[in-house]
């Protein structure tokens, strides 16, 4: 059966999916059916030649442009070291749009008008000619684009260059507005340092250019339309919220499951890993969104703040409690599917020794009056038996058992939430078997956000871009939520750098090591197969 | 599936019922069942039954409901019914989804017996919406009861060739129980929105001109003017540009030309799909789709509740219209 819903909560007007916002005082204004609109501006990639840029931000650009949510007055500069044209660029941007766009249309004619806001700056990050070169470049668009002096610069470069980058901004000046009660914003990608010391040095290197008001971190994971729809399942409702405390819940688990290996990233991920990677930045932060306080309203600040409290409120595990709350797994080779699969240490690039976590599952506690003894189990890996995303709520079992066989003790109430894929929520609940005697079976009630709603949802990046450019930071992570998260990881990871561990200690195509399963059942619990 | 004369709801429920037992069985792994509404559609007996099944069938893709389709005819036939399941297999699932139909023929002569059948067909506690393309058929007395079981109803002006005529249907039927909405305000959404993306915030509008093609006035440019009059707070002329209908879909506003603040903004349609806007020095292109039944349903389903700025524009189309 499937349960749809009778209104729209958390969805946004038709013929758009970009509905979160209210009305505003322009009076032309109709909030019922189309967004406000954008303020004319350009965005400046700076590595514009990479992946990301290719695969993820001009197709969520296009595809803004499709949807009509970008201005009139728009531009996208990109920078890189390769020398290129504007016509080059527009060319290779195109190649890009057409492979790498989803569940879209491509549009020659509207591609056509879309590059000609398509322009290029070559140079070195380390260089002050090539800021020069920007400004100047800026002010031609300015005026033959209309951009009102608008500027969305987004770091989409190795995180070593972040600082640089930042510093070349600011010396040439380009932080500040060209025209008076124009804006100037920057967005850095993921990874914010890689432990608590360098994410405090980044963070004040971009501070001493940029407001942290203007500084928007990315989380793509926050951008999700079902972790939104996270906040609206628990704030958009009344009956959920009286049960999501300690009281009812007897723990949560938080899966992020790759079926896949490092491809072709393993020089990247041998430094990174699965705890840095996956658990400092996007399973903490849907943690904090599943577990948080309700907001005083949907403002920015007013859901960050929630969220920055929860993750402050995450214990510290001390230095002797690593072992028995967090698992450090890495995934040997394998034969999947009658096909060999290598493992880590042979993947190409990586070290033969490297103690590097390609799993990492820990359980975390929250120390404030609605979660204080309830878990939070968390695992992340690679090469585990299928993509899969998901928050299990796991209810207490009904106090007492008074039909014949029944087996509440395996099948509690279990709330799930699909991130990916199939994205919905699923409630187990027990129903009698049909015919004589109570005899019970444990039944789900499935809401299935493809089904239920058809229209096509927009990616992680089309959210979250249009969003900055609204100057919305609701679903950017702050400064201090990106410290209170390394506050949780990085004692774990002192423990984890100080030993060396025998990997690899699960074969690829499994649920990871023995030691996580051990982590559970301490405390009585088991993980489920998602 | 069956036909009868004697047309009871018990009856149907349970066919419909026997229906999703019959499916269950046939499907190794069962049928997913989506209900969220339900829909009464009302259309006369002529209309293409293959059109309406395909844009309901979209319809329920996207808002799965009861739909109670009620075709009314002329003559003296007995009412009948029948029932069905809809059912689609989303891509890359393994699960069918399935809706319920049901389909009621009933003439002029006999349709005060469609109601009492209908009211033991709604879905409890969901919300009931009712679309009738035919200003004329929505307005009948015989369908009064029908109509006000329905949160809301939607009906199309587009089906009367002149606004003003639309209009008087339009007064019959506003000022029910339900919200009345019209798919031909839907139709000028796109270029609502494109208008707010071209001027810039804060500006005011100082004058503004729609054209339209086509014999007799668009209510939808009607509508767009009416709209533009509101905000501008100033007269905003009619004009027809060209008295060729243009292809279907297209819809019928030509052109919107205004002036806001510094800069006079253009606005023409130049194609199926496609609308040039020149604001300024500026000059863009932008995509309008096609206009289907399914695609304006859907925006209007998407909106519970009172529309402010449609009653709005509703309350000012006969100004505009009669200039």
């Amino acid at each position: 059966m499937i349960l749809a819903s009778a209104g729209a909560v958390g969805k946004g007007p038709p013929g758009s999916c970009y509905g979160r916002r209210m009305a505003g005082t322009y009076p032309l204004e109709d909030p019922l059916r189309y967004e406000k609109p954008v303020s004319p501006s350009a965005i400046v990639i700076f590595g514009a030649n990479g992946d990301l840029t290719k695969r993820k931000l001009l197709p969520a650009l296009y595809r803004l442009a499709y949807e009509r949510r970008l201005p009139a007055g728009f531009a996208i500069v990109g920078i890189s070291r390769t020398e290129m044209s504007d016509d080059q660029f527009r060319e290779k941007m195109r190649e890009s749009v057409e492979h790498f766009l989803e569940d879209s249309p491509f549009d020659a004619d509207l591609w056509a008008n879309f590059a000609k806001g398509l322009f290029y700056v070559s140079g070195d990050l380390a260089d002050a000619a090539m800021y020069t070169a920007l400004d100047a470049r800026l002010k031609e668009i300015e005026v033959s684009r209309q951009t009102g002096g608008n500027v969305l610069f987004y770091l989409s470069t190795q995180p070593s260059y972040y600082s640089t980058a930042a510093a070349g901004l600011g010396a040439a000046g380009l932080q500040n507005p060209s025209v008076p009660g124009a804006w100037r914003r920057l967005i850095v990608e993921k990874p914010f340092g890689h432990d608590t010391a360098s994410a405090a040095e980044l963070n004040t290197n971009l501070q001493a250019v940029f407001p942290e008001n203007a500084i928007y971190r990315i989380d793509h994971y926050l951008g999700k339309e079902t972790v939104q729809n996270i906040l609206a399942f628990r704030f958009g409702n009344g009956i959920f919220e009286p049960l999501w405390n300690r009281r009812y819940v007897n723990h949560v688990q938080i899966t992020a499951a790759e079926s896949i290996g490092v491809e072709g990233r393993g020089a990247y991920y041998q430094e990174a890993g699965a705890l840095r990677d996956m658990i400092q930045n996007h399973l903490l932060q849907v943690m904090a969104t599943i577990s948080m306080e309700p907001p005083a309203s949907y403002e920015p600040n007013a859901v960050r703040d929630e969220r920055a409290k929860l993750l402050r409120s995450i214990r510290t595990l001390k230095p002797e409690e690593v072992a028995k709350n967090a698992v450090k797994g890495q995934y040997g080779p394998s034969k999947i599917g009658g096909a060999d699969v290598p493992g880590f240490r042979q993947e190409h690039g990586v070290d033969p020794e490297a103690q590097t976590d390609t799993f990492a599952a820990i359980t975390a506690t929250v120390e404030n009056w609605r979660w204080a003894g309830v878990p939070f189990y968390i695992r992340t890996g690679k090469r585990l038996p299928k993509r899969v995303t998901d928050i299990a709520i796991q209810f207490n079992q009904a106090p007492l058992s008074i039909f014949e066989g029944e087996t509440g003790q395996q099948w509690p109430n279990l709330l799930v939430v699909r991130i990916q894929p199939e994205e919905g929520i699923s409630l187990r609940f027990f129903s009698k078997l049909p015919g004589a005697g109570m005899k019970l079976r444990p039944v789900t009630m499935d809401f299935n956000y493809g089904t239920s709603f058809g229209t096509r949802t927009p990616t992680a990046y089309e959210t979250l871009l249009l969003d900055a450019l609204e100057g919305d930071a609701t679903l950017y992570t702050r400064l201090d939520m990106v410290e209170a998260s390394w506050n949780v990881v990085q004692p774990i990871l002192n423990v984890w750098n100080e030993t060396k561990f025998e990997f690899p200690n699960y074969a690829a195509g499994t649920w990871g090591p023995a030691a996580a399963d051990e982590m559970l059942a301490a405390r009585g619990h088991v993980w489920r197969v998602p | 599936m069956a036909e009868t004369t004697a047309i009871d709801a018990g009856r149907l429920l349970k066919e419909l019922d026997e229906s999703w037992r019959s499916i269950g069985k046939s499907e190794g792994s069962g049928v997913l069942r989506a209900c969220a509404m339900t829909l009464l559609v009302v259309v006369r007996s002529e209309e293409d039954p293959q059109a309406l099944g395909e844009t309901l069938a979209e319809i329920m893709h996207e808002h799965p409901n009861r739909t109670i389709v009620i075709r009314v005819g002329e003559g003296n036939a007995p009412v009948e019914a029948r029932t069905s399941l809809q059912c689609w297999m989303p891509f890359g699932r393994r699960q069918q989804i399935c809706c319920e139909q049901i389909d009621i023929c009933a003439t002029r002569e006999n349709l005060s017996a469609v109601p009492p059948i209908i009211f033991g067909l709604m879905v409890a506690d969901l919300p009931v919406a009712l679309w009738c393309r035919d200003l004329s058929l929505a307005s009948l007395e015989e369908l009064r009861p029908v109509l006000r079981l329905a949160g809301k109803v939607m009906v199309d002006s587009s089906s009367q060739r002149d606004a003003v005529k639309a209009l008087e249907c339009l007064r019959k039927l506003s000022g029910g129980t339900w919200t009345l909405a019209d798919l031909t305000w839907a139709r000028i959404t796109r270029w609502r929105e494109t208008i707010v993306q071209v001027l810039r915030r804060g500006e005011p509008m100082e004058w503004c001109e729609v054209t339209y093609a086509g014999k007799g006035v668009s209510t939808a440019a009607g509508y767009l003017a009416a709209w533009l009059k509101r905000v501008s707070g100033s007269d905003v002329p009619l004009r027809c540009e060209d008295e060729e209908s243009p292809p279907p879909g297209m819809g019928r506003i030509r052109a919107v030309r205004l002036q806001g603040g510094s800069q006079v903004v253009s606005l023409r349609r130049t194609g199926r799909t496609s609308l040039s806007i020149e604001a300024g020095r500026m000059g863009s292109t932008a995509v309008f789709p096609l206009h289907t039944d399914s695609m304006l349903l859907h925006e209007e389903l998407n909106v519970f509740g009172r529309d402010p700025l449609f009653q709005d524009a509703l309350a000012t189309l006969p100004e505009v219209v009669r200039g």
